[in-house]
């Protein structure tokens, strides 16, 4: 269906409260007063739905009524799909006081099967009491609720069918949860972050006020998935706690056609959309000095670039060719963030664009010390993204592995403390004391270093990869090679190698016993099509003999060394020509046996 | 509307072939993902190429069923019929 009216306007009517709310449901009471909402476009840019505050105060209040039943503080999945009835299913569970769990709406080619599995993961982790998706996704969840206990599982209108109990609950207090969500953690271990009503509107009126403190004439552009944290806390919940409109296109349509964001940004005068990295190369990528002509990119103010390492190239080839639009490369807006503290940590300075600490490589990895550039072979020199001061409320410190604080300019692992952070993860007291001391701080997992306070942020101290965005457990690909009858436990080995242009490339050792080149081509086709239907992504297969991955003295598999020692084998020309191919096998040894 | 299944056909090709140009021949039953190496990015730009040759908006869930090139065309099929 499309529509011939209009979408919200930017402009509410009401006066500007940036998140200033103790809870969801009082910002949404407040913002239903106004002009603004969301408003939804398909991938032919058309308008297919608008969902004013006012009528989504509305529609969640009436499903709220009939939700109760399930029991305060009950958890709801909610496949979190870009569509206007996981607006509803959202917001009706904060007024009828049940926590909302996003779950992931992403399914890859050939995908069925792991897909079901992973959500069947999270429903089982959350102890979910109902199940909500849209018609597009409902037959792939009502698979993978099979056999669980779950009171309801449907479209928004199973969910509307349910008895009016007459009256709302009493409302969500701050100390409850406002939702779980499962950005971090593995595709098998799942990990809900756990934010109260209190952690969420802390950080969202920290980041509003003063990571880019907002105006009466912003208006958002998203196509960042609901369920990651950018998507959710940012625009879901950061739009509708400011009154802003945002206008919306689905992530996979994004994905398909990235210069419908430009456009429909253009035709809006939206000033504020959000961004990985990848996702302004991919539009660098398509636009052609035809489209710039007819865009106007001029009141676009604040180009946020989060989540994944900043590549100053990847923004350079975007701010280029949007220029003849009239973007401006001073937009860019560096941040930095995590689900574990509900959304944001720090942003740079609004309309000062992105800015390079340029320091010696050399001496970096020679002392962790992040000595300023002066003067030497240009090979020396490695550039850090500044992404600012930490936001009000916020401690952070910078410690060694011994757990010394360091002085500036010295890397280390980042920890916070603040009244963000959140309570932990969802039924999982162990990984919860792993990252989160009883003295409330945080072990983000991250490496990096400040400078007069500014956080520069340099690698990873936990073995995460993040292809396009994506978080992706080394377990995760791990346990798909041991799934193969000829892989044993302990048998394989994932991380990251840098790849083309400052992207990532996953790695995958396996140590096989099969020698016959047929064979070890089969197994190599069945890892590649299992890694593909659960995550998208191409990664480059080695084969070795038995004995080849190194251990520690404990025993354990060593992802760090198997790393340094794939790197010897194989150098950067090799690697480069070999992510064409299907896989490498290698002898173990420094000399290549055949590819 | 109805397409001939040949031209499905037709048409798959011809948006694998601008989507990932360096891959050589592919049969009916070529794991796409495993054999051709295409990732996700390349996926999209085919099921683009799809959608627009045409005209049909492609469900999200209507590929998780598609391996191979012969599943893909059946996927495609099954939209065309119920548009």
């Amino acid at each position: 269906m499309v529509l011939q009216n209009e979408p919200t306007p930017t402009v509410s009517g009401i006066e500007l409260r940036r998140a200033e709310f103790a809870t969801l449901t009082d910002a949404l009471d407040y913002a239903a007063g106004g002009l603004t909402g969301f408003n939804y476009y398909n991938g032919r840019g058309e308008l297919t739905t608008t969902l004013p505050y006012s009528e989504l105060r509305e529609k969640a209040r009436a499903l709220a009524r009939r939700l109760q039943g399930l029991g305060r503080g009950a958890r709801v999945a909610l496949v979190a799909h870009t569509h206007p009835d996981f607006m509803v299913m959202f917001y009706a569970c904060q007024y009828a006081a049940l926590v909302p769990v996003p779950l992931p709406a992403a399914i890859h080619l050939g995908g069925h099967e792991a897909y079901v599995r992973h959500l069947r993961h999270m429903l089982q982790d959350c102890k979910a009491a109902a199940a909500f998706a849209p018609s597009d996704f409902i037959e792939l969840l009502q698979e993978a609720v099979t056999g669980l206990p779950m009171q309801l599982t449907g479209t928004l209108e199973v969910f509307q069918s349910l008895p009016d109990q007459g009256e709302l609950p009493a409302p969500p207090r701050s100390e409850e949860l406002a939702y779980l969500q499962y950005t971090s953690g593995s595709t098998r271990f799942p990990r809900g972050t756990m934010i109260t009503q209190a952690s969420v509107m802390h950080n969202l009126e920290a980041i509003f006020n003063h990571g880019f403190r907002l105006v009466q004439e912003d208006r958002f552009f998203s196509w960042l998935p609901y369920y990651h944290d950018m998507g959710l806390v940012g625009i879901v919940l950061g739009c509708m706690a400011t009154q802003r409109s945002c206008d919306f296109m689905g992530s996979r349509e994004f994905a398909m056609r990235p210069r419908l964001w430009l456009k429909l940004m253009s035709q809006n005068r939206a000033t504020i959309s959000f961004s990985p990295p990848f996702g302004y190369a991919l539009a660098a990528r398509r636009i052609t000095a035809k489209d710039t002509e007819s865009l106007d990119l001029s009141a676009w103010r604040v180009a946020g670039v989060g989540a994944e390492m900043i590549h100053e190239e990847w923004l350079e080839a975007f701010a280029k060719a949007l220029a003849p639009a009239g973007f401006s490369r001073k937009a860019f807006l560096p941040c930095y963030g995590m689900a574990e503290v509900a959304l944001a940590v720090s942003f740079s300075t609004v309309g000062a664009g992105m800015h390079i600490d340029y320091v010696d490589g050399e001496h970096l990895s020679d002392t962790a010390e992040a000595l300023a550039f002066t003067d030497g072979s240009d090979a020396r020199r490695k550039g850090f993204v500044n992404c600012g001061v930490p936001l009000p409320g916020f401690e952070v410190e910078v410690r060694d592995e011994r757990g010394r604080v360091l002085p500036e300019r010295r890397v280390g692992r980042v920890f916070l403390r603040g009244a963000s952070v959140m309570q932990g993860y969802y039924n999982s007291p162990d990984t919860t004391a792993e990252v989160l001391s009883s003295d409330g701080w945080l072990n983000t997992g991250d490496l990096g270093y400040r400078v007069n306070g500014a956080m520069y942020l340099t690698g990873r101290a936990k073995d995460l990869l993040i292809i396009n965005g994506r978080n992706i457990w080394p377990q995760d690909l791990e346990n798909l090679a041991e799934q193969q009858p000829e892989v044993r436990p302990t048998d394989a080995s994932a991380f990251s190698v840098p790849g083309v242009d400052g992207t990532e490339v996953a790695v995958l050792v396996v140590q096989c016993r099969e020698t016959e080149p047929r064979a070890q081509s089969e197994l190599a086709d069945r890892l590649h099509e299992a890694i593909s239907a659960e995550f998208g992504i191409r990664c480059l297969i080695e084969l070795v003999p038995p004995h080849t991955l190194p251990r520690t003295s404990s025993g354990k598999l060593s992802r760090s060394v198997t790393r340094k020692e794939f790197l010897e084998r194989h150098d950067e020309e090799r690697i480069r020509e070999a992510s064409h191919r299907r896989f490498l096998v290698s002898d173990g040894g420094k000399r290549q046996v055949a590819a | 509307m109805a397409a001939a299944p040949d031209r499905v056909e037709a048409v798959v090709r011809e948006a694998l072939k601008l989507a990932a140009p360096q891959i050589g021949p592919v049969s009916g039953d070529t794991h796409l993902a495993s054999e051709l190496g295409l990732d996700s990015a390349q996926v999209m730009d085919m099921i683009m190429e799809i959608e627009d040759r045409l005209d049909i908006s492609i469900p999200v869930a209507s590929i998780a069923e598609a391996h191979t090139l012969d599943q893909l065309c059946d996927s495609v099929r099954r939209v065309l019929e119920a548009a």
